[in-house]
């Protein structure tokens, strides 16, 4: 009883003082969103950033910093660039099209973000001319230029089990003489979206409750890797194809490539930006509709408080913990045309409640998912959004971690894409096939096969959290979706779930409170 | 001496000729064969279950052995011995394991059969499955949501709890790690047990003999299918490389690998797939 009442006590302090210093340091915030490298600004305990749906609010638990020399917010290569420039505290600590689109207009082209290297859609274009960034301010999408053929993974050299072609090239990039596959340097450039840096405590988490898979990696049954600079076990949760295994590592691969740095960052360095990746919690904090999603009246999954009091890398698949936690207190049981009309805020509860109950309860064949369906799960699995790829309690991502093509690379599935380049795999005789494409695979994005030369690892990439949605279209790796709505469609497609319409509405409405 | 009649006599040859084909007093019948898996929905809150047709008979498929289920667009090996009277998914229980064929694709390996309620679902509730403490903590916090919905964000399974620590006197172990056709990836249960040793050998020192094999699975229909050429060496490769993960030194422990795959002999034969581990107490 005691202990209850210090929990509820503890947390009624903490959202006074954390909405006490929105008032105190974070009056500007949301007027001057962007965060540009090197701002004299004092990043707050807590802060929020409107975005379309309402408001993306982060705990900075270990209190306010000043930004002006931190290595994670201050420029520190030749390109003007910092960590924040794709990781912006509005944008969910990733990085949204129409803040992009917005920053174009603000420096007419000229921020760091559209630097040639990564921010264009090849260096060797010419710069400052929208067209030859297309990819990042019509889809959000960064540069990545992927060894080929890939290099030592885990000190381990890579003899690709497969040969790659480059079939279209709309970018220019993968023929081109000075940057493209053939090069003295040979790449392969993909383009990704830049994943949130947030919540980063639970993604380096290693999985508990799913023995032995807290340590061992699902797909192969060997132990999961060992960071490199901690040589401590890691999970793989990171990034899109699993190279950074640390946030120290993800800083350091950034800083050479997206920043351009020449030297690698100091220890002390990567140790400021690794402790604030990891006291930095967010979620939605004000829906529009909804209203306020950190009140003692809404779920207590919502908000970002809830990411600081939640266990970290649990199973949320469960009678108890339903990913999200409990919506039932939004439910709502009368007559659905007598709500719309009646109390709109209401009639939305409701859905979101719905769109809860339809993510983790709702099942539907999952099949022919590569890396997914024949890691021994079977094809097809039967599985609900939230009991299958989402599991993870509080954070939506897939706890024991798995690389998986969900089609969102490879052909067939993907959503066709002429401004993406198109490779044709070509896998040996000799191993194992893509599970259900065979050892020819086209795709826009090889996704995990860059690192490990694996055919079986065409397209796989890593599933992601759930967390600031809203903050950050277009989603998936390649930001295929614009919206919350095209991915859900895309999931419908995919998966032929055959969603009512209202589901779907439902479904979108829960995601954008998260 | 008892003297039987002809009818009677005939009437013993009878009952004991029935009893000795009808499986109920010899052991059970062996089978072994490669055939398309047939998904069947048993229900919206469960997941599919796989069985397979041969020989005009349907059987249940089930994995005991981890994680290794049936895959629509590849065909199974299907190994084991067929328990009548047992029923899995709706068919006869072939008592064994299974290995998903993933060298190539098999289109025609598509059918789903809808759910026709002929087959009970089990309580899919993941608490039934938990040690009773933990069992009773989850159904605690879970009468606790209605008034303090932050219950809900508490954490219901748990880590195992650790091995116990071994005590003297300390006795050789042995392991066996079995493996579906041509794969080399270890069950999550075997795993679990190679964990155990592994903590064993801690207290108790010693040294680790390790023997990789590779078979080969006669089928009911005469064929013989032998693993691929070096997988017993993969899977000598790759468990040395788990076990160097796992912290134990290459002078430590010693691997053998058998080239040829064991000679198939219809009965068991996946058990023939395997890597044998001892650990031989320090002295």
């Amino acid at each position: 009883m005691y202990n209850k009442y210090l929990e509820r006590l503890t947390k009624t302090c903490t959202v006074m003082l954390a909405c006490f210093s929105v008032f105190l340091v974070d009056a500007a915030e949301q007027s001057s969103s962007w965060w540009s490298p090197g701002d004299d600004r004092v990043f707050p305990r807590f802060s929020e950033y409107q975005n379309a749906s309402g408001r993306f609010g982060i705990i900075n638990t270990a209190g306010p910093i000043d930004t002006s020399k931190h290595p994670f917010f201050a420029a520190k290569g030749p390109n003007g660039r910092a960590c924040v420039t794709c990781h912006q505290p509005s944008d969910a600590m990733s990085l949204s099209v129409s803040t992009i689109q917005q920053r174009w207009r603000d420096t007419k082209g000229t921020d760091p973000l559209f630097a040639a290297i990564d921010g264009s859609n090849c260096p060797s274009l010419p710069q400052g001319k929208p067209e030859s960034h297309s990819l990042l301010l019509e889809k959000g999408l960064i540069r990545i230029a992927m060894p080929w053929p890939p290099r030592p993974f885990n000190g381990k050299p890579v003899e690709p089990e497969f040969s790659i072609e480059v079939v279209r090239d709309p970018t220019g990039c993968n023929l081109d003489p000075e940057w493209g596959i053939d090069s003295p340097s040979s790449a392969i450039s993909v383009f990704r979206r830049p994943r949130p840096v947030i919540n980063i405590a639970h993604l380096m988490e290693l999985p508990h409750g799913v023995p032995p898979f807290n340590n061992f990696f699902f797909n192969d049954a060997m132990p999961l890797p060992k960071g490199p600079d901690t040589g401590l076990t890691v999970p793989q949760q990171l990034m899109a194809d699993g190279r950074g295994l640390t946030p120290k590592f993800q800083a350091t691969d950034a800083a050479l490539t997206h920043l351009q740095l020449f030297d690698a960052l100091s220890d002390d360095d990567l140790e400021e930006i690794e402790a604030f990746e990891r006291q930095i919690y967010g979620a939605q904090s004000f829906d529009n509709l909804a209203g306020d999603l950190t009140s003692p009246q809404s779920p207590p999954g919502l908000g970002p408080q809830a990411l600081v009091i939640s266990p970290k890398a649990r199973l949320g698949n469960n009678p108890l913990n339903k990913i999200f936690g409990e919506f039932s207190m939004w439910a709502s049981t009368a007559d659905e045309s007598q709500e719309v009309q009646q109390d709109k805020v209401k009639a939305f509860k409701a859905s979101v409640a719905r769109g809860s109950e339809i993510f983790r309860e709702v099942r539907f064949y999952i099949s022919d998912v590569g890396m997914y369906n024949d890691k021994g799960l079977g094809n097809p699995f039967k599985r609900s959004c939230g009991s299958g790829c989402h599991n993870t309690l509080s954070m939506g991502m897939d706890l024991s971690p798995g690389f998986m093509d969900l089609g969102l690379n490879n052909f067939p599935w993907q959503n066709r894409r002429n401004d993406l380049p198109l490779f044709k795999i070509t896998c040996r005789d000799d191993v194992l096939p893509q599970s259900f494409l065979g050892r020819e695979i086209y795709t826009h994005d090889p996704g995990r096969a860059l690192i490990t030369g694996k055919c079986t690892d065409v397209g796989a990439t890593m599933t992601q959290q759930l967390r600031g949605l809203a903050a950050r279209a277009p989603y998936f790796a390649g930001g295929a979706a614009a919206n919350l709505r095209e991915l859900v469609d895309f999931y419908d497609r995919r998966f032929n779930i055959g969603y009512t319409e209202q589901e779907k509405a439902d479904l979108v409405n829960f995601m954008r409170t998260l | 001496m008892r003297v039987y009649s002809p009818s009677t006599t005939l009437r013993i040859a009878i009952i004991i000729w029935t009893c000795l084909t009808s499986g109920k007093i010899l052991a059970n019948e062996h089978t072994a064969f490669v055939t398309c898996p047939i998904a069947r929905d048993i229900g919206p809150q469960s997941d599919v279950c796989f069985i397979a047709e041969y020989n005009g008979k349907t059987y249940g498929l089930f994995d005991p052995n981890g994680y290794n289920r049936p895959m629509l667009k590849h065909k199974v090996m299907v190994e084991g011995e067929v328990i009548d009277g047992e029923m899995i998914c709706g068919a006869t229980r072939i008592k064994g394991v299974l290995s998903v064929m993933r060298e190539e694709i098999s289109p025609e390996c598509n059918q789903i059969l809808p759910d026709d309620g002929s087959v009970q679902t089990k309580n899919n509730n993941l608490f039934l499955r938990m040690p009773e403490e933990h069992r009773q903590r989850a159904f605690k916090l879970m009468a606790q949501v209605a008034d303090n919905p932050e219950a809900s964000l508490q954490e219901a399974i748990y880590d195992p709890a650790p091995f116990p620590p071994v005590k003297p006197p300390y006795v050789r172990q042995k392991l066996n790690l079995h493996y579906p056709f041509n794969s080399k990836r270890s069950s999550g249960p075997e795993l679990r047990k190679l964990l155990y040793l592994i903590h064993y050998a801690k207290f108790s020192g010693g040294h680790f003999v390790v023997k990789s094999y590779q078979g080969a699975t006669r089928l009911d229909n005469g064929e013989v299918m032998e693993e691929k050429s070096g997988m017993a060496e993969e899977r000598a490769d790759m468990f040395a490389e788990l076990l160097t993960e796992l912290g134990i030194s290459k002078k430590d422990y010693s691997i053998e690998v058998q080239p040829e795959s064991v000679a198939a002999t219809g009965v068991g034969d996946w058990k023939n797939r395997r890597i044998s581990v001892e650990l031989n107490p320090a002295e």
